[in-house]
């Protein structure tokens, strides 16, 4: 099929279209707008970073240059972005409605926003301004974070427009199905604080380093316990919306005994703790506690919460396969000691040193600064190495095998869930997120997830067999695991909630009940079936009527 | 405004989310005031730091001083010779002297003072707790050779003569009364 050459207007406006659709269009699934987004977002927090590090005359002064050429770098990335936002405004729904796009785009707060943060850069070169003045215009980029941040607002509120200040509370610091986009950026948030108050306790450990930012990290460090302990009170608060959680006081402190709970407290105590107490009492050794913040990030993490869960429900095996470990760990100390104190008591000198020994050669550690020297004391090493390689196995076998059957069972209740979104026969935009962000936590590829969706719609009488599609029953059973039995009440489940498919179902029922009427041996079936161990006597009475109604047609 | 759009209205606030606001702005303010204070004591302690790295300085200019033959200011922080030591009436002068001139009106650092306690010491023997005023005070120790070859450190005495050659440890007692050492002089 052949077309007609693009006019020259035509060619413009396809290439704007291309230009919009590839980084401006949120609903483009094959555009960059996501990531456009993003790169933007971090460039303008590096640039306050940036900003803030030129206040430090220790890292300015020497990197004058780089960071001059950071700014240019910068201004040149906000203005093109700039300018191709003003580029594609005629394709732009917000800006497209009116007669002059563009003009409505400049005159629009974002595009002001856009302005002014690259505005100081050009007129410093017309114009003789303040360092310190141009510094503070400068932080005015972080206002084009708005861009992404208004919107999340604007559907927050949307979404939970209707809702108490504590369901709204616990919808942004809890995923739910009304948190949005506002949620995401809670969590980029505290996970950002998290990072870098982590890396400012590692680096004040470095006395070098300490010694020039001990200010700038006690800033860092108020901002960060302002923002956790924020973040705590905020979800200590909404923890009553969660079922479990209910009573307002049984469950908030059933609430703050939670593991996740334990380390937000902690993440905060040493600096109330310290900054309260300090001069009564030495309590560096809290800073270490600090670094508690990094555990924070489990509760960000699947994989994470999956394998406390593992640990939790295998508990009780752990415990005793720990006590086997102490029970030999013990042993082989004391027969060490046995052994090898008179002829080396400085190094066998009590059996608390022998523990020692004993644990760096079981777990095939073997530091070598404790070694027998005795024959009775060597060939209870040879024994205790051999031993420990299968004793430390044990724990770590366990917890892997609880985790994969862990990721089974979640499977397994994804599959539910498939089953249950498939009831009225189509998967909605929304439903498929929510089923890539599941398989995505599940590590189940896309092929494996079509798959899945396939054997659901089979099974549920949505489309043919597989078989027929190529796909084998072996291998889908192999995948999924799914008994007949399950199947044939998935088809109840949704036949009933189907009734002309209901409808269809009885027939063909009836029709193989008619088919059965006219082949099996009525006397001996009747036989079987009158004996009342065998069958009801409503199912008696129904073969009978079916039996008749079979002999009267031909 | 449609009926629908009425009744989505935010319900209004109970008792328990008036507390809530209140706990959050008591925990905000709280915590600023705590930073406040923690940062305006780090603030004191970087200018501590400051006086003692001058001291460290005008240490390392005595050295100097002496190689080139210069007069050392304050007279009183002169540091005897071996040559001076013999001379029958030469009265050496002690580092209780000298610390008193140079941090006195008329010595190199009148305008030094302790940044944490105002009127406190600015320079003490011990870095103790129970001495509240001890805090951001200077404190010396004297660094003389040990037999494995690393500096052993001792308590440096007002009574202490001043030799030259003198080895010795410049250290702050922070807000916390821990020491933190700025750095080692030699006279």
């Amino acid at each position: 099929m052949s077309s007609a050459p693009l006019s020259d207007g035509q060619k413009h406006r396809s290439i704007r279209r291309l230009v919009y659709d590839l980084l401006f269009n949120k609903d483009n699934p094959d555009g960059y707008s996501s990531v456009f987004e993003k790169t933007i977002i971090i460039i303008i927090l590096v640039n306050v970073a940036a900003l803030l590090a030129e206040t430090i005359p220790i890292i300015y002064d020497s990197r004058e240059r780089q960071f001059h050429w950071f700014d240019v770098v910068s201004v040149a990335i906000f203005t093109v972005e700039y300018l191709l936002r003003l580029y594609v405004a005629p394709e732009d729904p917000d800006f497209n409605q009116d007669k002059l796009p563009r003009l409505r785009f400049i005159k629009s707060p974002f595009a002001v926003i856009d302005l002014i943060a690259i505005l100081p850069f050009y007129l410093a070169a017309f114009f003789n301004l303040d360092l310190r003045a141009l510094r503070v215009l400068r932080l005015l980029r972080l206002f084009k974070l708005l861009r992404a941040v208004y919107p999340a607002v604007v559907e927050f509120r949307e979404h939970n427009r209707d809702k108490t200040l504590r369901q709204k509370v616990y919808a942004l610091v809890n995923e739910t199905p009304d948190s949005g986009k506002l949620h995401e950026i809670f969590d980029f948030i505290i996970v950002l604080w998290v990072l870098i108050s982590v890396i400012c306790v590692i680096l004040e450990s470095v006395e070098s380093i300490n010694y020039h930012f001990h200010v700038e990290f006690i800033v860092i460090d108020t901002i960060a316990v302002a923002i956790f302990s924020t973040e705590f009170l905020m979800r200590i608060y909404s923890c009553t919306e969660n079922p479990k959680y209910q009573h307002w006081l049984a469950g908030r402190i059933n609430f703050s005994r939670q593991l996740t709970s334990l380390i937000d407290i902690l993440a905060i105590l040493p600096f109330f703790l310290e900054s309260l107490l300090d001069h009564l009492f030495d309590l560096r050794f809290l800073r270490v506690f600090r670094l508690m913040r990094l555990f924070k990030l489990g509760r960000y993490s699947a994989a994470t919460k999956s394998l406390f869960y593992v640990i939790q429900r295998e508990w009780p095996v752990m415990k005793a396969s720990i006590f086997i470990m102490l029970m030999l760990v013990m042993l082989a100390a004391c027969l060490g000691y046995l052994f090898e104190h008179e002829a080396q008591p400085d190094k066998f000198e009590n059996i608390p040193q022998s523990i020692y020994w004993a644990v760096i050669t079981l777990a095939s550690v073997g530091y070598g600064d404790i070694s027998p020297v005795t024959p009775a004391g060597r060939a209870i090493t040879i024994v205790l190495a051999l031993l420990g390689i299968g004793i430390f196995a044990i724990p770590a076998a366990i917890l892997s095998s609880a985790f994969s059957d862990q990721l089974r069972i979640e499977r397994e209740t994804m599959k539910q869930e498939l089953y249950e979104m498939l009831g009225d026969g189509i998967i909605s935009p929304e439903e498929r997120i929510i089923i890539d962000a599941e398989a995505k936590r599940l590590h189940l590829s896309k092929a494996e997830v079509d798959l899945l969706l396939e054997k659901a719609k089979i099974e549920l009488g949505l489309v043919s067999h597989p078989e027929q599609k190529g796909h084998t029953h072996q291998e889908l059973h192999h995948t999924y695991g799914r008994h007949e039995s399950q199947l044939h009440s998935m088809d109840l489940n949704y036949l009933s909630k189907h009734p002309e498919a209901a409808g269809e179902q009885f027939k063909i029922l009836l029709a193989q009940l008619q088919q059965l009427a006219h082949s099996v041996d009525h006397e001996r079936l009747n036989q079987y079936l009158s004996d009342k161990k065998h069958a009801t006597d409503f199912q008696m009475e129904t073969w009978e009527y079916i039996a008749k109604q079979t002999k009267k047609e031909p | 405004m449609s009926k629908l759009e009425h009744a989505r209205v935010s319900p209004p606030l109970k008792w328990s989310d008036y507390v809530f606001i209140c706990l959050l702005c008591i925990n905000l303010i709280g915590v600023i005031l705590l930073g406040r204070n923690i940062y305006i004591q780090g603030d004191k302690l970087e200018q501590a730091r400051k006086n003692a790295e001058f001291v460290v300085a005008w240490a390392d200019g005595v050295d100097e001083d002496m190689d080139a033959g210069k007069p050392i200011s304050p007279p009183k922080c002169t540091p005897a010779t071996d040559k001076d030591l013999k001379t029958a009436k030469f009265l050496p002068n002690t580092w209780g002297e000298c610390l008193a001139d140079l941090f006195g009106p008329k010595g190199q650092f009148p305008e030094i003072s302790n940044t944490f306690v105002k009127d406190g010491p600015i320079w003490v023997k011990k870095c103790d707790r129970e001495h509240f005023e001890s805090k951001g005070a200077l404190l010396f120790e004297r660094l003389q050779p040990g037999p494995t070859g690393s500096p052993v450190v001792s308590e440096l005495k007002d009574t202490d003569v001043l030799l030259s050659g003198m080895e010795f440890r410049i250290n702050l007692c922070d807000r916390g009364f821990r020491l933190i050492k700025i750095g080692e002089a030699k006279l």
